[in-house]
């Protein structure tokens, strides 16, 4: 296989009160994979999250980026920087963490323009992401205003602008309505189709093979418990009930009468 | 999976709902928890109601910030500097005009206007109608008291009056305060309040204050809903009347709770930035694009301030 794009070796990562987010982690993400980041509340998906952004740094174990160890000290470097963050985008689970502009239009702008754009590659990408995403109607509308699914699509917009290789989405179908769901799972794919690398932190276990090829499940002990193809791991009853993806509710729909009735713990 | 058990009470229905119809008891008081749950619903009104206004088409809302806000302070400037009152009424009509030509209703916008400024001015000038502030011709005469009144080292004339003088300057004032808040509130509603942050910049204002300011702006409404929801969260749960002191706790309790989501969320919010390529510096696209109609605007604005001040000078 090719060389990956991110390398976590034996990461770790305490909490500031002292609790454990991540234990030993050993990972490697490749360019173009669709990954899920499986496990059930408090496993420590959105640390990983914060972590392959270069948001929070290990305290022990190192993290790997495009041929480059990313740090406090290498992300101080202006150029590494800039490129690391061109190329690395990252979809809140709190959207209105995401969207701090006071209109749409910048808020889709703020990356380019921070990424320091020329002023016609800003508007153009804009432009671009809100007619691809059909923002048209939003576009001067101040964010607070928005619905919960707006707000997820502006959010998406927003990192989308950057045109990064490499999408983090936390929980991105958590609070959004059927339709929105279904939109954001095509999104994905269709990302992933044109390239991009895309790894996904989420318990709703129903997108997980329509958002990915492989899996990496974290356990309730903050290690990983398995990593392996989508279907390999879904089909992996026992692992699922181990680190509290489902319950034996859902065990036994599965195997009692045959028919599927999927449901994670929230 | 290990099966909840109720407890008895939690198997009881509650008994049929009391008699409503004859029900003599004096109307609840609203408590303060619900009283500010109405007000936080007012202020999110208030602000979308600005915000329709600023996004319907009128003439105002097409010109561009940067234009307004000058043209704004230039008009504020000449109405400050006016002396005399047929001018300065002519200057609050010209107002009016463009209120209504910008889809504002008048008969609302003079209300905002008319009944709080003659309030608060009112009260400032009420001291220099009277003779004994301001001599001069008396106009109505309140008090004859016969002889000059000796107060102290002080000797006043003989009676209490209004004056002429003090009347004309009163309504000088007035209707020049009225203008220039008329302008001021004029450029506000026809214009988001972030559009309006940004012509600040023309103003040379530093970039990092109006970061400070947009931020604050946005995040208002975030809190605001917290605060609101906790509020009605609490309200929902309240069975009667509470006592001021219990309401007190609570406020105290809710104010704690909103700083320590407020300070997750600013980290939150850092984070989402830094991933953005937020280096400490903000970088904006400042643009002030002036079209035709903006230019139109600004010649326009400084063609009737200089017509306003010559006739200022012609009567005043």
């Amino acid at each position: 296989m090719a060389e990956p794009l991110f390398q976590l070796n034996n990461v770790t990562y305490h909490y500031p009160t002292g609790e454990t987010a991540l234990e030993g982690i050993d990972l490697s993400i490749y360019k173009g994979e669709k990954v899920a980041l499986l496990g059930a509340n408090g496993s420590g998906k959105s640390t990983l999250l914060k972590i392959l952004d270069g948001l929070l740094f290990p305290q022990s174990g190192s993290l790997i980026a495009f041929g480059e160890t990313v740090s406090e000290q290498t992300l101080g470097n202006e150029a590494f920087s800039f490129a690391f963050r061109r190329r690395v985008g990252f979809v809140f689970q709190n959207s209105d963490a995401q969207l701090f502009n006071s209109s749409v239009w910048d808020e889709i702008a703020f990356g380019p323009v921070q990424l320091g754009l020329e002023r016609e590659e800003v508007v153009s990408r804009v432009e671009g992401v809100i007619a691809m995403l059909e923002l048209d109607h939003l576009k001067n509308r101040p964010p607070f205003k928005l619905s919960g699914g707006e707000k997820k699509k502006v959010a998406i917009a927003s990192v989308l602008s950057i045109n990064p290789m490499v999408l983090l989405f936390d929980e991105p179908t958590s609070g959004l309505d059927p339709r929105t769901q279904r939109w954001l799972v095509n999104l994905i794919r269709t990302l992933n189709d044109a390239g991009k690398t895309i790894i996904t932190a989420t318990h709703d276990l129903e997108i997980v093979d329509q958002i990915a090829d492989r899996a990496v499940v974290l356990g309730e002990d903050h290690r990983i418990a398995a990593t392996g193809a989508v279907e390999e791991v879904l089909g992996d009853m026992d692992l699922l009930l181990r680190v509290n993806l489902i319950d034996e509710e859902f065990h036994r729909h599965l195997h009692g009468d045959g028919h599927k009735h999927v449901h994670a713990h929230g | 999976m290990k099966q909840t058990t109720l407890p008895e009470w939690l198997r009881e229905a509650p008994g049929p709902l009391p008699p409503i119809a004859g029900n003599r008891q004096r109307r609840r008081r609203k408590s303060f928890v619900e009283k500010t749950v109405e007000e936080f619903a007012r202020v999110m009104q208030e602000e979308f109601y600005a915000e329709k206004i600023a996004r319907s088409p009128g003439l105002l809302q097409e010109i561009h910030p940067g234009a307004k806000v000058l043209t704004t302070l230039l008009l504020i400037g000449v109405a400050v500097s006016l002396r005399s009152w047929p001018v300065l009424f002519f200057v609050n009509l010209w107002v009016l005009l463009l209120v209504y030509l910008s889809a504002i209703r008048p008969a609302a916008f003079l209300k905002r206007v008319w009944l709080v400024v003659p309030l608060f001015t009112g009260v400032i000038i009420l001291p220099s109608l009277f003779n004994y502030v301001l001599p001069g011709t008396p106009l109505l005469v309140l008090i004859n008291f016969g002889h000059p009144v000796h107060l102290g080292p002080w000797t006043f004339p003989g009676y209490l009056a209004i004056t002429r003088q003090g009347v004309a300057g009163g309504l000088i004032f007035i209707l020049r305060v009225g203008a220039c808040v008329s302008l001021a509130l004029l450029l506000t509603l026809t214009t988001s309040w972030p559009a309006l942050l940004k012509a600040f910049r023309l103003l040379f204002v530093p970039q990092i204050f109006i970061a400070v300011l947009e931020m604050t702006y946005r995040y208002i409404y975030v809190l605001l809903l917290t605060v609101s929801d906790m509020f009605a969260a609490r309200q929902s749960r309240t069975v009667g009347r509470t006592s001021t002191s219990e309401q007190q706790r609570f406020i105290s309790g809710a104010m704690g709770s909103l700083w320590t989501k407020a300070f997750n969320l600013s980290e939150e919010v850092h984070a989402a930035m830094l991933s953005r390529g937020y280096t400490g510096q903000p970088h904006t696209l400042t643009s002030l694009q002036m079209r035709q109609l903006d230019w139109f605007w600004t010649a326009f604005t400084v063609i009737i301030s200089l017509i306003t001040l010559w006739g200022d000078r012609l009567l005043g």
